[in-house]
């Protein structure tokens, strides 16, 4: 079985307990409008163009027609098919591609490599894109995982197929379950998506009593007006039993490099969210009560 | 103060005027004849007896710490100033060179070590070096004490009767320094207006009534005492400092221990000390932190000082609490403490047939050599070895390819172009390291029989355990213990050009061993396929089992190899790694390599981690590769170093993160872990220079990017706010 992958990050820290290792899978069903990973939205192949990295040394112009616009600094991505030679010719990494195809065992062998780091709380986690956009690969990575006796994190928005997560619930997953919005119109408009499905799919998760930890990303102006933080208390407040905690993550402008690499617009500020504004939104969810956590 | 352009003439005078007696008890007189001359110096932060007769603006220098030298530029400027004494002050100097016999020392020399030295190959030689004494011998029984022990052990040596001489003339010169103290401190009680520094002048004065002849009864009288004998040495490296002064630190009040350390926090900044050790296992792996060791750990981390270089000892049973201080200094930023494991390094120095009792009461010297705290002489630096310039010499039929007309050093053991796998290739470099070995060891005990026979030192002699009880000098084999380190540079440059070989002429075949040299010659100049895949092939540090294992077959072959070679102090020679800050040197000083780096460039390894942005994979991969060398073999610091913003540690996770990392690779093998805290300047550089920093990693939840592929603005961003973890 394949996955189609963008990176494989060993000494994750931020992506669940202990040192982990982090499976970034290719794809993803949501268009969020602050989406730091844009490279993960589609399943195909892309090329990114780092431009600050590039010395201009005009090898890969020779070897391609989509390269020639703008001294080699701008690519016309209509004639780009994907042939790699740019990849290949430059010494300092400014072209790479993002999406590669492995298969479930060269990744498990990856992140095997690292078990002695794992101990009793580290070990895998999927993260993406989304993981659930190709769930048979990552249903057989856990299950692959879970026989070398590591355990998985799900970094998960929730818009998936009901059977995977239940069966990766049922594999002993732990999720870490995106809230991007509570209301259904407003999902919509910021994710192109409504949140019917993602919020099933947590009741269910619920419901068979799985560990989630529910990760509410805060982007000033974006998702958190009075009313966004409103309904998100609400919610954290019913449901506050079942989960773990709720971490914030706190919009970061990262993003933008990639989005210039991929030459894509990016339509968010280029202002990080503040400590002051992190902290406002924990006293808004209620940080004890609902027990919320910054990242 | 009056230390500049002395001259020591008395030590001098003293020393020529006793031309019948053995060398070791001249030095002795001359240093009883200089005592009283040495200027105590109690500096405003510290107020600690400071004596600094060893300062290299003296004319001559002698024992106490350097060993006898001359300095030219202080005896021009002494005889300037006082021209009336002109002819006796050169006569004295012609008698200083001609007992160093210079002359004598350059027509021993080995013609061939001298061509490879002046060619950067390699280095060797012996120096007085860095040492770790056991201060706490005088401490304990006071200079009565010592003389006493002194004369037992000459009852077991009859004819040793100049050594004991002269160690026993030492503990004279010392109680003169000490009634110097003494002096000092009341003078300045005088002219001291503020009533609380009067009253630490005569309280001192009052303690040196009694020491150094007796015991040291308290921890103020004891780091009294031990601060004379430290400066004296130069100020050289506490040591174990936590276990020898535990049993007076005990007997003392909190607060008043906390005041002394803090004063001599101060007084090892000031002096620009070397290296002091805390915590650590005895023999049957119990602790052995103690209050002393928490006091101190939390008052350097206060200090935020980076000198002395602090080591930590761990070990299977380090409690979690001194983890959790040792993670909160290093995010500080200075990197301090270096961490040490105690089941590697005891295990290597056992296996050099040192006791376990022994193997335990080790601790650092300089940077990171590796003593038994006042029971040997390990060796300080007894050379380095450059691992790519004899790579760049085996491919080049013996030639250095610096210059423009390349320059024969030895006569090929083989040609490199006729290669017909890569078997044959490596057992040809190593016949080249073997043979840069020999020259280089041979050199350097022919440089330690004639240190030893000028610089005899009477006061490591006492305060190492071996040197009494034998009646045999210091440098001449007295310490229980003696062996040599050769350091070992330039190890993932070379490993990473071999496997560069291996891949691209052997399996691959996609190049000629011709070409691939031809290449070199060139310094890649108009192969630019080559050089690309010679660049883009892959390195070590990212746990890639195919390079990682060459590396580990020529370090642990050097290692190895090492340890067949006995050292002129008795013992052998073993291997060690610590480049720091001296790699981009080695770098410039070696020619093109099959890793990709051109004539010229300076990015070379540091220590025994990957050549600088080479280990793209992260600090596990990193470590996993590091791990593949067997660190039992090295005796000298197997150094590695691991990259981090203060960041990582801003959170409980983040540094329960750092501590699981530390501890895994302790667990699995790994002797030594230098945090290097990636600061601002380092982010600065790393936007002008992306090559040497392509392993920076920008870590946010669920994302991330190398640094260097961040935009500009966003890279500045990063660095203004600081708040992510690389």
């Amino acid at each position: 079985m394949n996955a189609v992958i963008f990176n494989v990050q060993r000494f994750s820290v931020h992506d669940g307990d202990g040192i982990r290792t982090t499976v970034f899978f290719k794809g993803c069903p949501l268009r969020c409008l602050w989406c730091h990973n844009p490279e993960s939205q589609s399943k195909e192949k892309q090329l990114m163009f780092y431009k600050n990295k590039c010395v201009g040394c005009g090898k890969c112009l020779s070897l391609c027609g989509a390269r020639g616009v703008e001294n080699g600094l701008k690519i016309d991505r209509t004639q780009c098919v994907l042939c790699e030679k740019c990849v290949n010719v430059c010494s300092v990494g400014a072209n790479k591609i993002a999406g590669t195809e492995m298969t479930v065992d060269e990744i498990i062998s990856t992140v095997k490599r690292d078990k002695v780091f794992y101990k009793d709380k580290g070990g895998l986690t999927l993260s993406g894109g989304e993981p659930s956009m190709q769930p048979s690969a990552a249903l057989e990575i856990i299950e692959k995982a879970k026989a070398e006796g590591i355990n998985t994190v799900i970094e998960t928005c929730g818009f998936g197929n009901a059977e995977f997560f239940k069966k990766s619930a049922q594999l002993g997953a732990t999720f870490y379950y995106d809230i991007k919005a509570v209301d259904r119109e407003r999902h919509k408009t910021l994710t192109g998506q409504y949140n019917d499905v993602i919020l099933e799919n947590l009741d269910m998760l619920f419901s068979l009593g799985a560990r989630v930890v529910l990760r509410l990303p805060l982007i000033p102006n974006v998702n958190d007006s009075k009313q966004d933080l409103y309904l998100l208390r609400e919610f954290l407040s019913e449901n506050k039993d079942k989960y773990i905690r709720a971490e914030i993550m706190k919009y970061h402008n990262l993003g933008i490099s990639k989005a210039n690499a991929l030459g894509v617009k990016y339509s968010m500020s280029d202002e990080n969210a503040t400590d002051a504004q992190a902290e406002s939104w924990l006293d808004m969810l209620g940080r004890d009560e609902n027990n919320v956590v910054l990242d | 103060m009056n230390t500049k352009f002395e001259l020591n003439e008395n030590f001098a005078e003293t020393f020529y005027a006793n031309s019948g007696k053995t060398t070791i008890e001249r030095i002795a007189l001359g240093m009883l004849a200089e005592a009283e001359n040495y200027p105590v110096t109690f500096y405003d932060k510290t107020m600690l007896p400071s004596v600094d007769c060893c300062v290299p603006d003296r004319a001559f220098i002698h024992p106490w710490a350097f060993g006898i030298n001359y300095n030219k530029d202080s005896f021009n400027k002494k005889v300037k100033a006082n021209p009336e004494k002109r002819d006796a002050y050169y006569s004295l100097r012609d008698e200083m060179i001609k007992y160093c016999n210079e002359e004598q020392w350059q027509n021993g020399r080995i013609q061939e070590y001298i061509t490879f030295q002046e060619n950067d190959l390699c280095w060797g030689g012996n120096w007085m070096g860095h040492a770790n004494p056991d201060f706490a011998r005088i401490l304990r029984l006071g200079t009565d004490g010592m003389r006493a022990y002194i004369e037992e052990c000459r009852e077991k040596n009859p004819d040793k009767d100049g050594f004991y001489n002269a160690c026993k003339i030492t503990m004279d010169a010392l109680d003169v320094i000490g009634r110097n103290v003494r002096k000092t401190a009341l003078e300045n009680a005088e002219n001291e207006a503020d009533e609380g520094r009067r009253a630490e002048f005569l309280r001192i004065a009052e303690v040196f009534l009694k020491i150094p002849m007796q015991p040291c009864y308290d921890m103020y009288s004891a780091v009294m005492c031990f601060w004379v004998i430290f400066t004296l040495q130069n100020a050289d490296s506490p040591g174990n400092f936590d276990r020898y002064m535990y049993e007076y630190f005990k007997k003392t009040d909190m607060e008043e221990n906390r005041a002394l350390i803090r004063r001599m926090l101060e007084g090892f900044q000031l002096h620009r000390s070397w290296n002091l050790c805390i915590s650590g296992s005895d023999e049957n792996w119990n602790d052995t932190t103690n209050e002393l060791s928490y006091m101190l750990l939390e008052e350097i981390t206060k200090t935020g000082y980076n000198t002395p270089n602090l080591t930590m000892r761990t070990h299977r049973n380090t409690p979690e609490k001194l983890w959790k201080l040792a993670v909160k200094s290093i995010a500080q930023g200075t990197g301090l403490p270096a961490l040490y494991n105690d089941e590697i390094v005891c295990t290597a120095l056992e296996k050099l047939g040192i006791t376990p009792e022994d193997s335990h009461q080790y601790c650092m010297n300089g940077c990171n050599q590796i003593d038994i705290l006042g029971k040997s002489h390990m060796g300080l630096e007894d050379g380095e070895v450059n691992l790519g310039k004899v790579l760049e010499i085996c491919l080049h039929n013996g030639n250095n390819m610096l210059f423009d007309e390349p320059r024969k050093l030895l006569e090929p053991f083989g040609n490199a172009r006729e290669c017909k796998s890569f078997d044959e290739l490596l057992e040809l470099y190593f016949k080249y390291l073997d043979h840069v070995c020999d020259v280089l060891v041979d050199e350097a005990n022919i440089s330690t029989e004639m240190y030893t026979k000028i610089n005899p030192n009477t006061i490591r002699s006492i305060l190492i355990e071996g040197c009494l009880e034998k009646g045999i000098d210091y440098k001449a084999g007295g310490p229980k213990y003696n062996h040599a380190q050769i350091l070992l540079e330039g190890i993932a440059d070379t490993a990473d050009s071999l496997w560069a070989i291996k891949k691209l002429v052997f399996i691959e075949k996609k190049y000629t061993m011709n070409q691939l040299v031809d290449a070199l010659e060139d310094n890649f100049e108009n192969w630019d396929d080559l050089y690309h895949d010679c660049k883009t092939s892959e390195k070590f540090g990212n746990d890639i089992d195919e390079v990682d294992s060459i590396c580990a077959e020529v370090v642990n072959h050097f290692n190895r190899y090492l340890k067949t070679k006995k050292c002129a102090r008795g013992g052998v020679y073993t291997g060690g790694c610590s480049t720091f800050d001296r790699a981009a040197d080695r770098g410039i000083h070696t020619s093109a390599l099959p890793n990709g780096k051109k004539k010229g460039e300076d990015n070379f390894a540091d220590s025994i981690s990957a050549t600088p942005g080479c280990d793209v994979n992260g600090p596990t991969a990193a470590i996993l590769s590091c791990l593949k060398y067997d660190q039992t073999e090295p005796c000298s610091g197997f150094v590695t170093q691991l990259k981090f913003t203060k960041s990582l540690f801003n959170t409980e996770k983040g540094q329960d993160a750092f501590i699981t990392l530390a501890k895994t690779y302790f667990e699995n093998g790994g002797q030594q872990l230098s945090i290097n805290v990636v600061d601002r300047d380092t982010l600065l550089k790393a936007q002008k220079e992306p090559e040497k920093y392509k392993s920076l990693v920008v870590r946010v939840g669920g994302f991330s990017s190398y640094f260097c592929d961040l935009d500009e603005d966003l890279q500045n961003n990063v660095i203004a706010r600081s708040e992510f973890s690389i």
